[in-house]
């Protein structure tokens, strides 16, 4: 690992264009499957307990019957300005060489500053311990830790799909390249919508796109620098 | 690369698999859930193909298990429907496989029928109980009044449930009702099967409650077109404008919405028609065949009151229309809410006056690929939709039912269904239906099952030479083979049928589910001018693949019928609506089906019941929609406890204020409303039934007259909101 100059790393990035989203929340049930995400129960949910690493907000604007409405999944933007990283006392969520903002569970104290310093409100925290009754447990991903009471959660933009993404490059003597990693709400988008890459590489998609004139980033003004990039619908 | 990827790299499908043979993977038999744990390498994943089974779309998915356990299903990327792509639905199955509430072995009842008491037996003595009571049954020359009633099942053991009905004596098949969506779509057929619409390829398209991104007859397949017709690589953005009541997710993505008066989607499409054809908009325009009166009774200037929509709009959209370079008009939904379907046969009327017929960007009518038909009965089974006058009306003398539960959807027909004789019920689910029952046979899940579905795919490809448009046929079936071993002590419904036909002496033409696929596939191979035998690695490599697709197949075959070939039916629709308003009633009500519980099918998957609803948000229960200046009138609050009263009956649920929604509409989605089926359904929001919207019921649901008080009390919904604020600078 010491070998390879962080230059050389990847840096992960995703482009959703919001003129193909159509707001069905496929992305959500697969984030839910890939990643051992909890179900909350109805009366944990109705105290906003219920976890959604990545979700649809949806706008309405106007009144009948001219009535607008505009979906947008939102999930951790991996900010490369964070502000999530600088206020946790114990280094649980930090960010990495390849860009991603990084959580370990079993350092996380559970402070919940991260959370409150997050402008995305991506976070969500464990306030109680995840059911999964007999044999429900048996659908869970075994490269996915479950979280305990008590620690902070996130999208990690698959980083188990990227390590192993890595491996296989790597295995065949090559840099990884665009397919190589498909996080599973990628993977899953029945329109399309989103891509995933290497913005390092000036070839991979992500680059391609995020040069578009439709691109631009969640509120940016927040000087965030997020990973995340949404290409508008235009008309 | 993963192994999926590098078959997509390859080739396409089985005729090319032989690549994969001898990679080493001794695990990749036919019969995967079968192989001892010793062959299998412990951290290593294993997929397996399949087909869902959560809608009648039938995407085929791959599933990756390690260790005998299923953790993830993904579309899969071989199969021309979905290629690749899964909607939440789809995701949810494992939820299916691993539920919780899952029937854990046959049962049969101890208490009071509908008690729910049952004591688990064995698979032996299930099997004998059931075949002596048919025995008994056929002994009394009684087995013509015995009913087999199939909803949602797998192909293979629908076919053994014909085979079955036909060895044993009886017509009766029951299946679930035909919704209106499924009706609109066979207007648009010429024989064969369901129509493809190439939304694709479409430059504007015309839905009327067509929710083709939501629920409509393969939601991936056009969610993937919609993909495209918007930013399709080299073309133009498509324009969308959805007419409904009421705005669906659907909707909401157009780029115009026209909230037509309930019931006026027909009018609306033959103002739109008079328009063209007036206008001379496309060459040698032919009015329609209408029962009465002529085409310019519908001017837009007559009609536009009724419909709702100012003239020149309608004239605006007709003239977009008309000139768009491929327009196309689908229907379904709310549009087919008046039941006779003259609403549909107007709207299909539009596309057969701009003549899109089996065209790029139009509706692509498909012949019926059917390779297996050899082992279907050799006469045709036909099944009944189910309504309260037809299917179980005059009881019998045993009810067999499987993958429907009409005590939920339908529960006017409970005492039909308890006037059966005996009741066994195939359910994997203790739902409402099943707790009636006297024995319980339980089912796999569909990861645990046998099947081979059969069909013809559509696709529009550019051509490299001319640069021009032509449309292509793949015929394609998908093989399912068990990813994972049964998790319970069930049994496929094709093996306990074929298991009790042999009790009864009856012989069915194969074996087992199992044999049922061995002997499918070949017929398959041998009507795509394939090898008909398989070698043993080609077997291997097909229950990782799934799919058998002809090669080169789009560009087999473009039967190009024209317009004449659709019937010309009459359309029978009065140039004014039959006004069913009641003081009494003032507001309409409309019941639509949920985009991931459906219509209360899939209640119990948890991770669905958590799925915030797109446009309210709401999770874990059920609301009613209503129009926020209606609302106000009635000094209703955001999250009110409304009491809905309609003619037939009331119900008290949480109002939510929904600006996309005709003011003189309520709306409530199916979905809730289970009294039993798991703990995850049981006992949360309300079923529209018992407003008297039931499901298929039969009565013109655009008729439906409801109206609203303030209940009082405390609501109880549950809303997953957000905490992002409201005014920010969102991307656009």
């Amino acid at each position: 690992m010491q070998e390879t100059p962080e230059a050389k790393k990847p840096q992960w990035a995703m482009v959703i264009d919001l003129d193909r989203c159509t707001g069905c929340e496929a992305c959500v049930v697969a984030c839910h499957a890939e990643n051992n995400v909890r179900i909350a129960g109805e009366e944990e949910a109705a105290r906003g307990r219920s976890v959604n690493w990545i979700r649809v907000e949806r706008y309405l604007e106007g009144e009948y019957p001219d009535v607008k409405v505009r979906f947008m999944p939102v999930m951790c933007q991996h900010c490369e300005e964070a502000p999530c990283e600088p206020v946790c006392p114990v280094y649980a969520t930090y960010h990495s060489d390849e860009g991603l903002n990084a959580q370990v569970y079993n350092r996380c104290v559970g402070t919940r500053y991260c959370a409150n310093n997050c402008p995305y409100t991506v976070r969500f925290f464990n306030f109680f311990p995840a059911q999964w009754p007999e044999p429900l447990w048996k659908a869970l991903n075994p490269e996915v830790s479950v979280r305990s009471r008590g620690v902070m959660e996130k999208c990690t933009f698959c980083i188990q799909r990227i390590r192993k993404g890595e491996e296989k490059a790597k295995d065949e003597g090559r840099d990884v390249r665009d397919g190589d990693v498909n996080p599973a709400c990628v993977q899953s988008c029945p329109t399309r919508a989103m891509s995933f890459g290497n913005i390092a590489d000036p070839a991979s998609e992500v680059s391609r796109l995020s040069k578009s004139g439709r691109a631009s980033r969640l509120m940016e003004e927040l000087g965030t620098k997020p990973k995340v990039i949404y290409l508008n619908r235009g008309e | 690369m993963k192994r999926r990827e590098f078959i997509i790299l390859t080739g396409s499908g089985a005729a090319s698999t032989t690549l994969l043979s001898g990679c080493g993977h001794p695990e990749n038999t036919l019969i995967p859930a079968l192989i001892p744990d010793e062959t299998t390498i412990p951290g290593v994943d294993y997929w397996k193909a399949g087909t869902c089974a959560l809608c009648p779309a039938a995407c085929g998915i791959v599933v990756r298990t390690r260790e005998h356990r299923a953790s993830k299903i993904e579309g899969n990327p071989l199969h021309p429907v979905n290629r690749g792509a899964l909607c939440a639905r789809g995701q949810a199955g494992l939820q299916v496989l691993y539920n919780p509430d899952r029937i854990k072995s046959p049962m049969k009842r101890t208490g009071e029928r509908g008690s729910g008491r049952f004591e688990p037996i064995s698979w032996e003595e299930a099997i004998k109980t059931l075949a002596e009571k048919l025995n008994d049954i056929r002994s009394r020359n009684l087995n013509g009044s015995v009913v087999f009633s199939m909803g949602a099942a797998l192909n293979v053991n629908r076919i053994a449930a014909e085979h079955f009905m036909d060895a044993y004596g009886s017509s009766r098949l029951v299946t679930t009702p035909l919704s209106g969506d499924d009706r609109a779509v066979g207007y648009a057929s010429a024989g064969g099967q369901a129509p493809v619409f190439d939304i694709a390829n479409a430059t504007y398209l015309l839905s009327f409650g067509a929710r083709f991104l939501e629920t409509w007859q393969s939601p991936v397949m056009y969610s993937l077109a919609y993909g495209d017709f918007r930013r399709g690589h080299g073309r133009k953005r498509g324009r969308f404008v959805m007419v409904e009541p009421r705005m669906s997710v659907t909707a909401a993505n157009a780029d115009e919405w026209a909230p037509a008066a309930v019931g006026s989607e027909g009018l609306f499409a033959l103002a739109i028609a008079q328009v063209i054809v007036r206008e001379k908009l496309v060459p040698n325009a032919a009015p329609p065949n209408l029962a009465s009166g002529s085409l310019d009774d519908y001017a837009p200037e007559k009609t536009a009151a009724q419909i709702d929509v100012p003239a020149e709009r309608i004239i605006r959209i007709a003239r977009e229309f008309a000139e768009a370079e491929r327009p196309l008009a689908i229907c379904g939904g709310a549009a087919t809410l008046d039941e006779d379907g003259e609403n549909a046969k107007a709207i299909h009327f539009l596309n057969r006056l701009v003549g899109n017929l089996n065209k790029p960007g139009g509706v692509l009518q498909t012949d019926r690929f059917d390779p297996i038909a050899g082992l279907r009965p050799a006469k045709p089974a036909n099944w009944t939709p189910l309504s309260g006058a037809s299917g179980y009306k005059d009881g019998g003398s045993a009810l067999l039912i499987h993958g429907m539960n009409p005590a939920h959807f339908a529960p006017d027909l409970r005492d039909q269904i308890k006037a059966f004789g005996y009741i066994a019920s195939f359910s994997p689910f203790l739902d409402e239906t099943t707790e009636l029952a006297d024995l319980i046979l339980p089912d796999h899940s569909y990861l645990e099952s046998w099947d081979l579905y059969a069909a013809a795919a559509r696709r529009t490809e550019k051509r490299a030479e001319s640069r021009e448009l032509k449309v292509g046929t793949l015929p394609f079936a998908s093989v399912a083979s068990p990813v994972v071993p049964p998790e319970f002590d069930t049994k496929q419904t094709a093996d306990v049928l074929i298991q009790v036909s042999r009790e009864l002496g009856q012989t069915l033409p194969f074996e087992s589910a199992e044999d049922f696929v061995k002997k499918a596939v070949p017929s398959v191979r041998k009507a795509m001018g394939q090898a008909a035998e398989l070698t043993e690695e080609e077997w291997s490599s097909l229950a990782e693949t799934g799919v058998l697709l002809v090669e080169h197949g789009a560009a087999s075959s473009t039967a190009e019928s024209d317009s004449a070939k659709a019937a010309d039916e009459k359309i029978a629709i009065g140039p004014a609506i039959e006004e069913n308003k009641r003081d009494d009633y003032p507001l309409y009500i409309l019941a639509y089906e949920h985009a991931a519980l459906g219509h209360g099918e899939h209640a119990n998957l948890p991770w669905l019941q958590e799925l915030p609803d797109p446009m309210t948000t709401v999770i874990w229960g059920s609301w009613v929609e209503i129009n926020p200046k209606t609302a106000a009138a009635l000094r209703i609050k955001d999250g009110d406890l409304v009491e809905v009263r309609t003619p037939a009956g009331a119900a008290t649920l949480p109002a939510v204020f929904y600006p996309g929604i005709r003011p003189d509409v309520i709306a409530t989605p199916y979905g809730q409303g289970h009294t039993s089926f798991g703990q995850y359904a049981g006992g949360r929001g309300i079923n529209p039934a018992q407003l008297g919207l039931a499901y298929g019921n039969g009565a013109r649901s655009s008729d439906s007259r409801a109206r609203v008080t303030i209940a009082g009390g405390e609501s109880r919904l549950v809303r997953f909101g957000t905490s992002l604020p409201e005014k920010i600078d969102t991307p656009r």
